[in-house]
């Protein structure tokens, strides 16, 4: 994501910003903060609460984890941020240990971007320990996901209008979309 | 002497307590941590969730002890202990 004539805090808070957005399309007050990682250089988002919980259309509630991890660095004369990594976990329970979805890209193990689903086949294998092969999946398709076709309730009204504007946002400056980004 | 030294000792405490209370809590607003503030709630976090210390947990992770949790993933990210 490219943020012309910026300093690199006012980066980070661009890219906080527009994440902020589309996450107050399913919260009212949820939000996103940001902190350097402890173990490593780059800076994560983590979100409170953890989980956030989602109302739904018929009074029930499911949990989303979200975090990302990226870094930022100056190219000629402009301030880039990279996303490095993002963990989106959806559960019936407020501990997501027990998740029904967990859209996954986290480069050192594996490289690619997956999916676990809490799910058993007639063969009793299970697929919530295996890698379902997605792309890179944005923040946005996971709430647009929620919102159509697990009943969330949107937290505004004008929620197509703000997904549809920040997903375009992140199109326009992602620099790889496959389902690894090396 | 000793008196003194209890009474310094005590207060310490009960300030080390009331911040450590304050300083694990979650921020009340988005923007930006400073690294010790942001440390605290991941070793906080970790410590709620896989009763470890952050270097324990990290050792875990990346020897794949934590594989079936997916909160470990999340934790991973945000410590870091996920990085290449």
């Amino acid at each position: 994501m490219r943020l012309h004539g910026e300093t690199e805090s006012a980066a980070r808070e661009r890219y906080k910003y527009y994440l902020q957005q589309a996450l107050s399309c399913i919260h009212p007050s949820a939000y996103f903060y940001i902190g350097k990682q402890p173990l490593a250089d780059e800076w994560a988002l983590s979100t409170n609460p953890i989980p956030i919980p989602l109302q739904t259309r018929d009074g029930g509630v499911l949990y989303l984890t979200a975090t990302q991890s990226f870094r930022t660095k100056r190219q000629k004369r402009e301030w880039k941020v990279s996303t490095q990594a993002y963990i989106y976990n959806v559960s019936e329970w407020a501990d997501t240990r027990d998740y029904m979805f967990a859209w996954h890209w986290h480069p050192s193990q594996p490289p690619e971007c997956h999916l676990h689903v809490s799910a058993e086949l007639s063969n009793h294998m299970k697929l919530d320990k295996k890698h379902l092969p997605t792309a890179r999946v944005s923040f946005e398709e996971v709430l647009r996901f929620l919102i159509e076709e697990f009943d969330v309730e949107p937290a505004k009204s004008e929620w197509q209008g703000v997904l549809a504007e920040t997903q375009e946002r992140y199109e326009r400056h992602r620099s790889w979309w496959g389902s690894t980004r090396d | 002497m000793v008196e003194v030294m209890r009474l310094v000792v005590g207060r310490f405490s009960r300030r080390r307590h009331a911040e450590e209370v304050a300083e694990v809590a979650e921020p009340q607003s988005g923007g930006t941590l400073t690294p010790e503030e942001f440390r605290r709630i991941v070793e906080q976090r970790i410590r709620d969730r896989f009763d470890m210390s952050l270097t324990e947990f990290a050792a875990a992770f990346r020897a794949g002890k934590l594989d079936d949790d997916p909160a470990a993933y999340d934790l991973a990210v945000v410590s870091g202990a996920s990085a290449r």
